[in-house]
């Protein structure tokens, strides 16, 4: 910052470098963001080389989690107000299936059809509602959720990605400008902005793009040749892919013995 | 607005140098990406503004039976040589009681008054369908520029993605079948989506030799290669679960 650290206009006093750091990365996030969505390798060197990359990116990661936490509750709400209810959906599927002449067909071949039909129907419709309509403690839910599973995710992934270049490939760079690079990558999440939008679903175009981001930070960051750089993404992918598969095994065996040892207390 | 334009033309032209300006302009990828976006829009415009006159003033019930059930009808002239008699006349049996349902589903009532629901519904399917067809393009593509390096290729990411955006030039007009497929000659809308498709494979390929800097054999290796690796794929997976429901019969048995 030139000319040392700024004064709070309201205040007076000196802004902390902290505090800085955060309305500096609040200010520029939403260009900095439309930058690295084009993959623009002078944004994600610039967040390299700020002060304190890894705060900065936090920030970016966190205000990516809380935008697409607002979406989630807006989405929901438009749902909610563009769909039947489900119980008259429920009547009038189960009413109009059950008027047609196949049914009657199929009773007075089979008497217990009719049971056999009316059970079959309920599971469907209850796995497909569940689907469809959101409940109010799944949507808060994951709106609290989303902000700090994006901020793990990134930490985790930032994290396998270093081992893996710089254990495995040899690469040079040091972890903070890579997580700070690693943030930036996370702007095509803000594709999801459109699912608020019903019969919107930015899923696969988030997680393609999201591919291309991270490869391109992380062949930033080291400065690799495609092929290394590429070698060193999918190591880190791996590495998340065996550590989630691990953490599952542990759980599962956990489970197991505490079951076997409930089972063999009286 | 200038550069999507000469895009368009010089893509369905099939011009390498619009292919080259596009793949090393330094706002390729942008370009690209805006491209295959604005060409889904123009594609789903038609039906978005069909959509919407339809959500402002439905088309009565009658009106609605009368045009479904005439598109099921072609549909069974086109299936019945290849089904059983008795299957042709059971759905036949049932197809007014289920068009009854559909237009009964249709009105059921929502919290939103029925005209701004459906405007909200139809505005999110034509906004839907560039988000749709990016995660498409963008998976395929990934594909296609690893093999194009492995083949000896030298373009990078940004040069393919801003080459290839140009096959989906054709797709815009797409929005000429929709306008077929709406006069009720929906035969020929099928014919022209295949030209359509045919053509922005030709675009793709080219695409991969000007952004690859190869010639058209490899190119065109390129391009199919994925879509053959998943064929073999998806073979290779029914194949294996035939076997499993095969060895679990014989089992019972």
């Amino acid at each position: 910052m030139p000319g040392g650290s700024q004064v709070d206009h309201l205040t007076g006093l000196p802004i902390e470098p902290d505090e800085e750091a955060t309305l500096e990365a609040a200010r520029g996030a939403p260009r900095l963001l439309w930058r690295a969505l084009w993959l623009d390798t002078g944004a994600y060197r610039e967040m390299a080389a700020a002060p304190r990359p890894v705060l900065r990116g936090g920030i970016l990661v966190f205000m990516i989690g809380l935008i697409l936490a607002g979406v989630q509750l807006v989405g929901a709400g438009t749902i909610y107000l563009t769909t039947p209810s489900p119980d008259a959906l429920h009547d009038t599927l189960y009413n109009g299936l059950t008027a047609m002449p196949w049914y009657a067909d199929a009773v007075s071949a089979d008497p217990e059809f009719a049971d056999t039909f009316h059970d079959e129907f309920e599971r469907q419709f209850e796995q497909q509602a569940v689907r469809t309509y959101p409940t109010l403690g799944g949507v808060l839910t994951g709106a609290i959720f989303t902000p700090f599973a994006g901020l793990m995710g990134w930490v985790v992934f930032g994290l396998a990605v270093h081992l893996a270049a710089r254990w495995m490939f040899r690469a040079e760079a040091r972890l903070a400008p890579t997580l700070g690079m690693l943030a930036a990558a996370q702007a095509p999440r803000l594709l999801g902005i459109m699912e608020v939008m019903p019969a919107v679903s930015a899923g696969t175009a988030v997680g393609v793009w999201s591919l291309l981001t991270t490869y391109w930070a992380v062949k930033t960051a080291y400065n690799l040749r495609w092929t290394r750089a590429l070698g060193v993404w999918l190591t880190g992918q791996a590495i998340i892919v065996v550590g989630t598969l691990l953490l599952l095994m542990c759980n599962l065996l956990v489970g197991v013995i505490a079951l076997t040892a409930g089972g063999a207390t009286p | 607005m200038i550069e999507m334009w000469r895009g368009f033309v010089g893509g369905l032209a099939l011009r390498r140098e619009t292919m080259a300006a596009w793949a090393e302009a330094p706002d390729g990828f942008r370009r690209g990406v805006l491209f295959v976006a604005l060409t889904a829009l123009i594609a789903g415009s038609l039906t978005v503004i069909v959509d919407t006159a339809h959500a402002i003033s439905p088309p009565d019930a009658e009106q609605q039976r009368a045009k479904m059930q005439a598109q099921v009808e072609r549909l069974y002239s086109a299936l019945e040589p290849f089904l059983d008699r008795e299957v042709v006349d059971a759905i036949r049996d049932n197809t007014p009681a289920a068009l009854d349902l559909l237009i009964e589903l249709q009105e059921l009532p929502t919290p939103l008054p029925n005209p701004t629901s459906r405007l909200i519904t139809a505005l999110g399917v034509w906004l839907g369908e560039p988000i749709t067809r990016l995660g498409g393009w963008f998976g395929y593509t990934v594909f296609v520029l690893l093999v194009a390096r492995l083949l000896g290729g030298t373009g990078g990411v940004r040069q393919m993605f801003a080459a290839t955006a140009l096959a989906s030039a054709p797709r815009a007009l797409g929005v000429f079948g929709a306008l077929l497929g709406l006069l009720g000659v929906g035969a020929l809308g099928g014919l022209v989506a295949a030209g359509l498709w045919v053509w922005s494979v030709a675009i793709y390929v080219r695409a991969v030799s000007v952004a690859s800097r190869f010639d058209g054999a490899r190119a065109l290796v390129a391009t199919v290669a994925p879509a053959l690796a998943l064929a073999v794929l998806i073979g290779c997976l029914v194949a294996a679960f035939g076997a499993l429901l095969a060895l679990a019969v014989a089992g019972a048995g």
